[in-house]
């Protein structure tokens, strides 16, 4: 290698970032392109870049505002100027792992999803049904869960006893979600079981009731501050709601459909 | 005194930004308790000088009030941030140039490792840079933004936003192969 290509080395090493984050001009781009194509250490660079990047992405966690957060602010626009109290804004940011999860939906199988959403006619007040007593359980301290108990086999029969289908109740303490009890709730007509399982210092509650039809694939929305995830396994249908960020309440998801029932 | 088409209009724009102003602050307070706090001041200032936003990019002109607020916050609580910065202060141009150019070959986890790692591990590995990295890899890699957005937000001129990222991303690797031990 000349002392020119070496000093061209090193002005390429400089690009790999601004390459990967398509921040190049096309020109710039297609040169290093040529230059990645000869350069073994620019690619397995660019190689552990993009594994960062990804990392950050899908891993990290998405603290998504609080709902006291919500509403303080609201509270505090109203103290400070105009009277009118504005609905929220459903125009929020779709955040990766919501794009994701509606890709998802395409994989699985678009028809099914738009099946779904023609064949309910209610289905939109289903979210805020599941917002309002997740939010209501979560803030009146004695009205989370009406049995206690992180053993699912103590929670199990309690539900049992009181509903008139068998919830599946999983144990994911191992997963980093303990389970905190559970309580019979009411959602779109239908009386429910509502799983409260814990992520770190979140509450997730998990809604759980028969349905028939075939299954649906993971669908994502969001109210206030509250993730929102929802699919049925053909049997039964299920909302889980939190405020953990997106992507933990999908790995949350994606624990409780692995782990089988016991 | 705001009106109430004013309210509308920040409720229009700002507040579906209330998130990403949200995560900002978490991981510029480190988790930090002030989070909340700092937000909802944050928001204010917005709303007190929404006036004199015009642009088009209401993420980027809300994220910079927010990195404001929580820099101000952290001025006053020194010991917040000196914990586990011993590269806090490093901004050495030279020293950052000579990174970005060894970068790549320093002895640093593979990509497997890092595409294996778990949750917890890449909190870790992120909570452990300092300030300044940190704050550029959320803003790049999580919200998603541009250098030129970048720029805005940090104050920096985009090649500082360049060579930064690169060696945040430096920082980022030996840290996954910190908390990886």
């Amino acid at each position: 290698m000349s002392a020119g290509d070496a000093m061209k080395g090193l002005d390429m090493h400089r690009r790999l970032d601004a390459y990967m984050d398509a921040e190049l001009s096309i020109e710039h781009s297609v040169e290093f392109e040529h230059h990645l194509g000869e350069c073994p250490s620019c690619q397995a660079g660019l190689a552990t870049r993009r594994a960062l990047s990804s990392a950050l992405r899908e891993k990290l966690e998405y603290h998504t505002a609080p709902l006291s957060l919500h509403r303080a602010v609201r509270n505090e626009l109203g103290r400070a100027g105009a009277t009118s109290v504005a609905v929220v804004s459903a125009a929020r940011r779709t955040p990766q792992w919501m794009r994701m999860a509606a890709s998802l939906i395409l994989v699985a199988g678009l028809s099914s999803a738009l099946t779904y959403y023609g064949a309910s006619p209610g289905g939109d007040v289903i979210p805020d049904e599941v917002f309002a007593s997740h939010v209501r359980a979560v803030e009146s301290e004695n009205r989370l869960v009406d049995v206690v108990s992180s053993d699912q086999h103590t929670v199990k029969p309690w539900l049992d006893a009181r509903l008139d289908f068998a919830a599946p109740v999983k144990d994911l303490a191992k997963d980093g979600f303990p389970l905190v009890g559970g309580r019979v709730d009411y959602i779109d007509s239908h009386t429910v079981a509502a799983l409260v399982y814990q992520s770190r210092k979140h509450f997730i509650t998990l809604f759980v009731w028969p349905s028939e039809g075939r299954a649906k694939s993971i669908t994502a929305s969001a109210r206030r501050g509250d993730n929102i995830l929802q699919w049925s396994d053909g049997t039964m249908t299920y909302w889980a709601i939190s405020d953990v960020g997106g992507p933990e309440l999908m790995n949350f998801v994606k624990r409780f459909q692995a782990v089988g029932t016991s | 005194m705001r009106t109430v088409s004013d309210r509308a209009r920040f409720e229009r724009e700002i507040m579906p930004h209330l998130d990403a102003a949200y995560n900002l602050a978490r991981w510029l307070l480190r988790g930090s308790d002030g989070a909340e706090d700092v937000t909802q001041e944050a928001l204010l200032r917005a709303y007190k000088f929404f006036d004199g936003f015009h642009g088009d990019n209401a993420k980027a002109w809300l994220l910079r009030i927010v990195r404001n607020s929580c820099y101000s916050w952290i001025k006053v609580r020194p010991k917040m941030e000196a914990m586990s910065t011993d590269e806090e202060g490093e901004f050495n141009p030279e020293h950052e140039r000579a990174l970005a150019e060894a970068g790549h070959s320093l002895p640093a986890p593979d990509a497997q490792l890092i595409a294996t790692a778990d949750r917890q591990l890449v909190h870790a590995a992120l909570e452990r840079l300092p300030l300044a990295y940190r704050e550029i890899l959320v803003l790049r890699e999580v919200e998603e933004l541009s250098y030129k957005e970048i720029a805005a937000i940090a104050d920096l001129p985009i090649g500082t936003v360049m060579s930064r990222l690169s060696r945040a991303r430096e920082l980022l690797k030996e840290s996954f192969s910190h908390v990886s031990r």
